[in-house]
Parts: structure tokens; C-alpha cells; sequence
């Protein structure tokens, strides 16, 4: 086979992945997570509803995921997923509605799509990877998955509701002024670019001193080695 | 000139530098600032000082968390200070101007990568900021030749500008005279006419803004006014009230053309000013705020790279028939 014929394959898969496969779709799985970020993430106590919904649902979902490895084809697997997920959402739903009333009529119509919502998907997916699906594994990964997210909820909402309500936690807490621009959408997106911005930076930061500090305990390492060998040639 | 990538953030591209063209904007604003001070009394200057610190202040410390060396000679700080209280009513309290300069610095401008690369006009993001905020402080005016007390109270008298009458379908009671020399309640730089009509003739001639940009915009916007008058008044009133009340003449003499932030070639400058005249028409006609041109301009600044990149493509097209030519009469004079 030509080479070009190779690359022109390698290519066209990455692309038709890119699209088709719910793993690597970013639009699947950033842009059905993303939103909630962006919109709910105005108040803590949005937050903790959100981020208690999204716990229980990619719980729930992937449990069944791992129970149901194997034993029928993806779509079927993702209506299995999606319909569970539908169904613990109206339990959570009715859930928060009864520990906090005044905010899920605010949550809208996110408290439903968050049934759809990017991890439930790739879950379906990831088991149709060859080799046995194991509980544990799976529920890592949830587990990470879910922390991130909540604290990623509770990190944009804190500044959002302070500075736009004067508020923490629905109490109100003295601000030298109101903001209420903060709490629209477009603020989620910048609070969401800088706090990205920010894990990179200090990733680079962090990796750069790995760097520097390995650099110097090899540095240190061999002034050893050439001390010790001095100290034997004399 | 070949531009090396048009796809990237658009970058200052006269032969004068950074100094210069701030220094080009800042005189005229001055001009403007002086106007104020006659209709709105001395706390437009305490406007004035508020804006520049903080957006000063924010700038370099913007400089120095990103690690590079403070440039003195940097004026553009200067210039969105200038021009985020110009935006505004002479009665907006201090802490507004102070943080829609900082949010345009801070979030807007730095972010990018700082000063010639700012995707987006500091100052309009600003003010758009103000305007989501405080959007009742920002649509509401004192009466000009009333000097405002420092701090102004309640008692103030406030109103709404004749660009709200037009919004509600009304004619706005304001002769044309009064209008044109600033004597009517509106954002405190943006209503003396005849002062921003001479402040943009000066950039032109100066060389500091080229001229498609605001013969495209107006006359677009003229055009669509006269084409599409309100109800109640014929197309000549409509376009001088129009044109006169918010700030629609003040954004395209010092924020639409922004060298920064507008496309490199000069039909391309003229193309993405005649559509932004376009656009702000139909959004004086159909958005909810009466003061919609930041956001027109936000709009309109994210698509300068799309202008910089079919600009550089037709004139490649252009540049290969030039020397298609070339060659042609070469063959020809040989034979």
C-alpha cells in the first residue's frame, strides 16, 4: 500500500474519531459539562445541588455501565445509561427541591440536562474496551471525575456570588459593591479561561522547578561522586 | 506589505510607534475633556484621574505579574482611561469608572498578551462591563451647564438621554444647534458634536486614523437611517438624531478605529467599517439597551481576523495578476 494512502487513512480515521467516537468528541465531552459551569455556577449553593446531582448520576450510571459491559451493542448500552440517568435525576431532583426550594426552580432546565451530561456518555463507551471491565477502576475514575467537577463549581461560584449578591451561602456578607454582570453567562467564561490559565501556569511553574530541582540533585549527585572518587585516587 | 500571519491577533502596523499614536488620541480627548469641564463643572476631571490611575495601575501591574518590563512610553493605559469616562455619564459615581477600566485592562486587554495585541477594545469592554452592572447609573443624566457637587446625591436631577426617546418611539425635544454643540443630557464625551466632528478631522489628517473607516461607518449608518426612517419623522431628522444622540459618532472616531483592533488592509478596514455602521444601525433599532455600540464593537472585533485573512488572500490574487502583467509585457517586448 502507498504511503500517502496510509497518512490520507490515518488522517480521515482521526477525524471521523474525532466526531463520531463519544470519548474524543470535544464538543460531547466539554461542551455537555461545560454549561453548567458557565450558567449554574453563580451561587454555592447552585454548586453543592449541582455538583450532589452529578454525583449520584455518574454513580448510578456507572455501575450499571460495568453490570452491562459486553452484553449489548453501544446505542443500546447509551439509551440504558441516559434512561437510568433520567430516572435518579428526578429522585435527586425531587431531593434538592426538599433540602433547598428556592434555588431548583433557579437551576431550570439544567437540573434536567444534566442527565445527558458528558461523563454518562463516555461511560457507555468506555466499556466497550477490550478485556474484562472491573468495578474499582471505573468507580476511580468516577470518583476523580466527580471531585473535579465540584470543586471546579465551587471554585468559579464563590467569587461569582459574593460579587454579584453579596452573598455567601445565601447570607449576606458585607461587599464594596455589587457586581450583577458577574453572574451572567459570559463571566462563567471568563472565570472558567482564567482558572484554566491559571492550572497551566502553575503546572509549568511546577513542572519547571521538577526540572531545576532534579537538575540540582544530579548536579549534587555527581560533585558526591567525583568527591568520593578524588578522595580514593588520593 | 506582506503580513506574515493575518491569522494571529492584529498588531499596530504604522510606521510611527506606540508613543505617537496614543499621543494622537490623547490630544483630542483632551479637546473633549475641556468641553466637559465647561458643561459638567471640575468633577469631570476627578472622572478623569480615577479612570487613568486605575487603568494605569492595573496595566503595569498586569506588566509585571506577566514578567515583562514596564514600558513608559506605553500610553495606551492613558487612552482607555480617557475613554471609558468620555462613555459615561458626568454624574457616574467613581468607583464605576474605576473598575470598568480595570476589568478593560485586566481581563481584556492583558490576557491576550498586552498592547498590540488585545483582540478586543479595552475601553468598550469596559464600558460594556459598566453598562451590564449599573445599567441605571449608566442611562441616567445629569443636565449639562449644572455643576455636579463631588459626591452627587439623590437630589440630583437625572434624565434619560434623547437615544432613549428614539428607542421608545419618540421624537427627542432637542434642536439640532443645541445638539450639535453638546447642550443636551446624554454620555458626557459623546455629545458635543461639532468638537468630535474637528477631533476626527485632526486624526485623519494626521494620518493617526485612515479615512474609509469613518466615511464607511457613517455612511452606512446614514444610508440604513435614510432608507429605514423611524415613524415620525422624515429621513433627514431621523439621521441627524440618530447620528448626534448616543454614541455613535464619539465610538467611531476613537474606538472603532482603533489601530489595534481593525483589520490591516484599507478596503479591508472600509468593508469591516461599513458593516459595523451596519450592524449598529440594527441594533439602535432592535437591542434593549440605547447605548449599544461596545457592544456592536466587541461584535465586531472578533471578526478582524477573518477580514485580515480574506484581505491578504484577495490581494494575492491581486499581487499575481499584477505580475502575470509584468511578465506578459516582458515576453512582448522581447518578441
Amino acid at each position: 500500500m502507498r504511503l500517502s494512502t496510509i497518512r490520507k487513512y490515518r488522517k480521515n480515521s482521526k477525524v471521523r474519531q474525532g466526531i463520531l467516537s463519544v470519548g474524543r468528541n470535544p464538543i460531547i465531552l466539554l461542551g455537555v459539562s461545560l454549561p453548567f459551569v458557565i450558567a449554574t455556577a453563580t451561587s454555592l449553593r447552585n454548586a453543592a445541588a449541582m455538583s450532589l446531582e452529578y454525583v449520584v448520576i455518574n454513580f448510578v450510571t456507572a455501575v450499571l455501565s460495568v453490570l452491562i459491559a459486553g452484553k449489548a451493542p453501544f446505542w443500546v448500552r447509551a439509551a440504558i445509561n441516559v434512561g437510568a440517568a433520567t430516572v435518579v435525576m428526578m429522585l435527586t431532583r425531587a431531593l434538592i427541591t426538599w433540602m433547598m426550594p428556592d434555588i431548583s426552580n433557579y437551576l431550570g432546565t439544567y437540573i434536567y440536562l444534566m442527565a445527558l451530561n458528558g461523563m454518562v456518555l463516555l461511560q457507555s463507551e468506555e466499556a466497550v474496551r477490550p478485556g474484562p471491565v472491573k468495578l474499582w477502576p471505573v468507580m476511580k475514575g468516577v470518583v476523580i471525575n466527580v471531585a473535579v467537577f465540584a470543586v471546579m463549581m465551587l471554585i468559579v461560584s464563590l467569587p461569582r456570588e459574593y460579587l454579584g449578591n453579596g452573598t455567601l451561602w445565601g447570607r449576606a456578607i458585607p461587599a464594596p459593591v455589587k457586581l450583577s454582570g458577574v453572574q451572567l453567562p459570559f463571566f462563567g467564561f471568563i472565570s472558567v479561561g482564567f482558572l484554566l490559565a491559571f492550572v497551566r501556569f502553575t503546572t509549568k511553574k511546577i513542572q519547571a522547578f521538577g526540572i531545576v530541582d532534579g537538575a540540582r540533585k544530579a548536579a549534587n549527585e555527581r560533585a558526591r561522586y567525583t568527591a568520593i572518587h578524588v578522595e580514593i585516587d588520593e | 506589505m506582506r503580513i506574515e500571519n493575518p491569522a494571529t491577533a492584529p498588531h499596530i502596523h504604522y510606521h510611527e510607534n506606540t508613543k505617537v499614536v496614543m499621543g494622537d488620541a490623547i490630544l483630542p480627548m483632551a479637546a473633549i475633556y475641556a468641553m466637559c469641564f465647561y458643561y459638567y463643572g471640575p468633577r469631570v476631571l476627578l472622572l478623569l484621574v480615577t479612570s487613568v490611575f486605575s487603568s494605569v495601575a492595573a496595566d503595569v501591574l498586569c506588566t509585571l505579574i506577566s514578567g515583562k518590563r514596564v514600558n513608559a512610553r506605553d500610553y495606551s493605559a492613558i487612552v482607555t482611561g480617557m475613554i471609558i469616562p468620555l462613555m459615561m455619564p458626568a454624574s457616574i459615581p467613581f468607583h464605576i469608572a474605576a473598575i470598568a477600566a480595570v476589568f478593560g485592562i485586566t481581563i481584556v486587554k492583558h490576557p491576550f498578551g498586552g498592547v498590540g495585541n488585545n483582540v478586543f477594545n479595552p475601553a468598550a469592554a469596559g464600558v460594556a462591563f459598566a453598562i451590564v452592572c449599573f445599567p441605571v447609573r449608566m442611562f441616567t443624566y445629569p443636565m449639562p451647564l449644572e455643576t455636579l457637587p463631588v459626591f452627587p446625591d439623590e437630589t440630583l436631577l437625572q434624565v434619560s438621554s434623547p437615544a432613549f426617546t428614539l428607542q421608545l418611539g419618540g421624537v427627542p425635544n432637542y434642536d439640532f444647534v443645541d445638539m450639535s454643540l453638546g447642550n443636551f443630557p446624554g454620555p458626557m464625551g459623546a455629545t458635543n458634536i461639532l468638537v468630535i466632528l474637528a477631533c476626527l478631522l485632526y486624526l485623519v489628517l494626521r494620518g493617526a486614523v485612515r479615512w474609509e473607516m469613518p466615511v464607511a461607518y457613517l455612511a452606512v449608518f446614514a444610508a440604513l437611517c435614510w432608507a429605514f426612517p423611524r415613524d415620525n419623522m422624515n429621513a433627514a431628522q431621523n439621521i441627524l438624531y440618530d447620528m448626534m444622540s448616543g454614541t455613535v459618532l464619539f465610538g467611531g472616531a476613537f474606538m472603532l478605529t482603533d489601530p489595534v483592533t481593525t483589520p490591516q488592509r484599507a478596503w479591508a478596514k472600509a468593508a469591516y467599517a461599513a458593516l459595523a455602521g451596519a450592524a449598529v444601525f440594527l441594533f439602535r433599532r432592535y437591542s434593549r439597551y440605547e447605548e449599544e455600540f461596545v457592544f456592536v464593537l466587541l461584535i465586531m472585533n472578533a471578526t478582524v481576523w477573518g477580514f485580515d485573512m480574506v484581505g491578504e488572500r484577495i490581494a494575492g490574487i491581486f499581487r499575481r495578476k499584477k505580475f502575470e502583467t509584468l511578465d506578459d509585457k516582458k515576453v512582448q517586448k522581447k518578441q
